[in-house]
C-alpha cells in the first residue's frame, strides 16, 4: 500500500439533546507520502473535525460513527489508548490555528518543547535541548538561544507559529494536520509559513493534511485537494485541476465567488442561501438546495463519486453522465 | 475638483501603556502618526494593512469614537476634534459605521425591530416613521419584516451583517465607515455581502471608508486605496494604479503575499522576511527598513514624505521615486 493514510467511509456524530448532529457523512480521502493535501471547505462543513478523528480527539459528544481510519494500513480506531498516544506526536502531529492559545503561557518555549521530545525519546536533558535549539533553527526563527527563554507572549505571532511548527516537527513525525495553520496570521507572514511548509514537505518528505477555508492557500502550496461541502467531499482532484476545472457546481461557486484582480465593480457570484441546519437528515444531494443545476434526481438519493479523470473525482450526477457544464 | 467630504490632517493618536509613572518614563503605542488625506463625496477609499497597523483606529477616529492625540478631522468645515459630545451627536447621524463581527455589534437580548429603532428614536425621528422607514431599508439589504421579531441568535452571520448595514443606513448617512464587514463570513456569504455594499452605494450615492486586509475584497470595492504601515500611510492612489504599478516596496511585497488561485509560488521566495516592529518603539527613519529589500542607510536616518508618483498617487519612500523618475 503505497498510501501514508487512508480515510475509509468516515461518519462522525456530535449527540444532542435534539437527536444526533451529522456532520461528517462518508468521507473518503487517502494521502501520499510527501504530498501537502489540502482540505477546503465553508466554516460548519466538517473539514476541522475530520481533521481531529485522525488522531481520535474528536470533543465529547462527538464520537465516530462508522468508517476506518488506516495510517499505513493499519486502522487507527481499533488502537488502544496508549498506542494513540504513542501515535500522536512520534507518527502524526498535529498544528492549530491560533498558536497562543496552544501553547502553554506559563512555560518558557524550551521547556513545553523538551517535554514533547523527552516524552518521545530517551535523550538526556543536554541531547535535548541541542536537539531543540537545531530544530527551532531550522524553522526559521532567529536568535534561538533567546527564544528558547521565552514565554510565548514574548513571541510574535508568526513566531509562535513557527515554535508549533517545531514542536509538531520535533519527534520527527511522517504527517502533520495543520488546521487553519496561517488563519490567524497577516499576509505577509502567511506567505513566510507556507513556504516553510512546502519545505518541510520537499527536503524530508513529510505529508501534510492542509486544514484551510482559503482557495488562494490551495493554489499556492497544496498538491492534491479536496473540497468538502456540510460534511461530504464533493470534489477530490489534483489542486490545479479543481481550480482550473473544476466540476462539482459548490467547487464552482466557492471559486466564482472570490473577488479577483482585474474585475473590479462586476457583480460577484454569490451562492444563493445557506447551508443546511443538519446535513445528514437530508436524502439527496447535499448541495440541492443551493446548486443551480439542480434536477429532480438531486433530491432522491445523494449522488456517489464518478470519475472526470483517473486522478478526479466528483460527487454529481452531471459528471456522471457526462454533461459539461461550466 | 470636488470639495473633500473629510478631511483628514496630520491626525496622531497615541494610547498611553499602564506603568512607568515612577520613572518618569511613559511608554506609548504610536497608534497614528501624522496622517493626512481626504476623503470625496461618493468614492470609496479602501485601508489595507497588517495588523496593527493603525487602520480600524483610523476609522474610529474620523467617526471620533477615539479622542485623538492632535491633528484634525474636517467634516461639513467644521473639525469635529473640537466639538462637544452634545454637537457631535448631531453630526453621528451623517457618518454611520459597520463592524466585523455582527453577532458582537447587536444586542443578543433585543429583537432586531428594538435595535434598528434605536437610531431613529435617538435621532428624534417621528414616530410614525419608524416602521416604515425600517420595512424599506430591510428590503434594501434584502431582508423582510419577517425577521423583526427575532433575536441575533436566530439570524446567520450574512443575515446579521444585513441588519449591521440596514441599522447604519436608516439615518441616510453620508458617510459609512466599513471595519472588516466581511472577514467574519464565509466566500460564498461574503460576496454576497459585497454585492449588496457595491449596490447600495450606487444607488444611494454613499461615501465608503472601507477598511480591511484583505487586499483583494478593498479592490473590488474601492476606488482608490491607502495602503498603511506602522500608523503610516506608505502609499495612497487610484484603485488601478496600486494594484498594477505599486510603488512603494510594502505594497508590492503585500500584493505578493496574498495568496492567489492559479498561481504557485516559487517555494524558495517568501516576499517579506522579519515581522512587524512594535508600535510602542517604532524604527526610526522609514518605519518599513527593517523589513524592506532596498532600505539604505538614509532609510533609517531620514523619514520619507508622501510625494506624488504619478497621476493621484503618492508614495512615502526614498528610492521609489527616483526610480519611477
Amino acid at each position: 500500500m503505497n498510501n501514508l493514510l487512508e480515510i475509509e467511509n468516515l461518519h462522525i456524530a456530535f449527540d444532542t439533546p435534539r437527536g444526533q448532529l451529522r456532520v461528517a457523512n462518508d468521507i473518503s480521502l487517502s494521502i501520499n507520502p510527501g504530498e501537502i493535501f489540502g482540505l477546503v471547505g465553508e466554516s460548519g462543513c466538517g473539514k476541522s473535525v475530520t481533521g481531529l478523528s485522525i488522531l481520535q480527539l474528536i470533543p465529547r459528544p462527538g464520537k465516530i460513527t462508522y468508517g476506518r481510519i488506516l495510517y499505513q494500513g493499519e486502522n487507527l480506531l481499533q488502537k488502544s489508548k496508549k498506542q494513540m498516544r504513542q501515535i500522536r506526536g512520534d507518527e502524526i502531529a498535529m498544528i492549530f490555528q491560533d498558536p497562543f492559545t496552544s501553547l502553554n503561557p506559563v512555560f518558557k518555549i524550551g521547556q513545553q518543547l523538551s517535554d514533547v521530545l523527552r516524552h518521545h525519546s530517551n535523550l538526556d536533558k543536554k541531547e535535548a535541548q541541542k536537539r531543540i535549539l537545531a530544530m527551532l533553527d531550522s524553522v526559521g526563527l532567529p536568535d534561538v538561544q533567546r527564544i528558547y527563554q521565552s514565554y510565548p507572549h514574548e513571541l510574535s505571532g508568526g513566531q509562535q507559529q513557527r515554535v508549533m511548527i517545531a514542536m509538531a516537527l520535533i519527534s520527527e513525525p511522517r504527517l502533520i494536520i495543520a488546521d487553519e495553520p496561517t488563519t490567524a496570521l497577516d499576509v505577509t507572514i502567511q506567505a513566510q509559513i507556507l513556504r516553510l511548509l512546502r519545505n518541510l514537505c520537499d527536503e524530508h518528505g513529510i505529508s501534510v493534511l492542509l486544514i484551510t477555508h482559503d482557495l488562494g492557500v490551495v493554489s499556492e502550496v497544496c498538491d492534491r485537494s479536496a473540497v468538502l461541502y456540510a460534511g461530504k467531499v464533493v470534489e477530490t482532484a489534483p489542486a490545479d485541476k479543481l481550480l482550473a476545472n473544476p466540476q462539482h457546481p459548490y467547487s464552482q461557486g466557492l471559486l466564482a465567488a472570490l473577488p479577483v484582480s482585474g474585475k473590479k465593480g462586476q457583480t460577484l457570484q454569490a451562492i444563493e442561501g445557506t447551508v443546511p441546519a443538519n446535513p445528514g437528515a437530508i436524502q439527496g444531494c447535499v448541495f440541492a438546495s443551493r446548486c443551480p443545476h439542480v434536477y429532480e434526481k438531486c433530491y432522491d438519493a445523494q449522488p456517489d463519486t464518478y470519475p472526470v479523470t483517473t486522478q478526479h473525482h466528483a460527487a454529481c450526477y452531471l459528471v456522471e453522465e457526462g454533461v459539461a457544464h461550466d | 475638483m470636488t470639495e473633500p467630504l473629510i478631511q483628514v490632517k496630520n491626525l496622531v493618536k497615541h494610547f498611553p501603556l499602564p506603568g512607568g509613572w515612577l520613572t518618569g518614563q511613559r511608554r506609548v503605542v504610536h497608534a497614528l502618526e501624522g496622517i493626512t488625506l481626504d476623503i470625496f463625496p461618493g468614492e470609496a477609499l479602501g485601508l489595507v494593512g497588517e495588523s496593527g497597523c493603525g487602520k480600524t483606529t483610523l476609522g474610529r477616529c474620523i467617526l471620533q469614537l477615539e479622542k485623538v492625540t492632535s491633528g484634525q478631522v474636517i467634516f461639513d468645515d467644521v473639525d469635529l476634534t473640537t466639538l462637544s459630545s452634545r454637537a457631535l451627536r448631531g453630526k453621528r447621524r451623517n457618518m454611520q459605521i459597520v463592524f466585523q463581527n455582527p453577532l458582537a455589534s447587536l444586542s443578543p437580548r433585543r429583537t432586531i425591530q428594538q435595535s434598528l429603532v434605536e437610531p431613529l428614536q435617538t435621532h428624534h425621528f417621528p414616530q410614525n416613521e419608524w416602521l416604515p422607514r425600517i420595512d424599506a431599508m430591510l428590503t434594501k439589504v434584502g431582508l423582510g419584516t419577517q425577521h423583526l421579531d427575532r433575536y441575533p441568535h436566530e439570524l446567520s452571520g450574512g443575515q446579521l451583517q444585513r441588519i449591521s448595514v440596514a441599522r447604519a443606513l436608516l439615518l441616510e448617512p453620508e458617510l459609512l465607515v466599513l471595519d472588516e464587514p466581511t472577514s467574519a463570513l464565509d466566500v460564498s456569504i461574503q460576496a454576497q455581502i459585497i454585492n449588496l455594499l457595491d449596490e447600495l452605494r450606487h444607488e444611494i450615492g454613499l461615501t465608503y471608508l472601507f477598511i480591511s486586509h484583505d487586499l483583494s475584497v478593498v479592490e473590488h470595492l474601492s476606488d482608490r486605496i491607502g495602503v498603511m504601515y506602522l500608523g503610516k500611510i506608505a502609499e495612497i492612489g487610484k484603485t488601478e494604479d496600486i494594484i498594477n504599478q505599486p510603488s512603494h516596496p510594502y505594497t508590492q511585497a503585500l500584493l505578493q503575499s496574498v495568496p492567489k488561485v492559479g498561481v504557485k509560488r516559487d517555494s524558495n521566495h517568501a516576499p517579506l522576511e522579519g515581522n512587524v516592529p512594535s508600535p510602542i518603539n517604532p524604527p526610526s527613519g522609514c518605519r518599513f527598513h527593517t523589513r524592506c529589500p532596498i532600505a539604505e542607510t538614509l532609510c533609517q536616518q531620514e523619514e520619507p514624505q508622501l510625494e506624488i508618483t504619478g497621476a493621484g498617487q503618492f508614495s512615502a519612500c526614498h528610492f521609489t521615486h527616483k526610480e519611477t523618475v
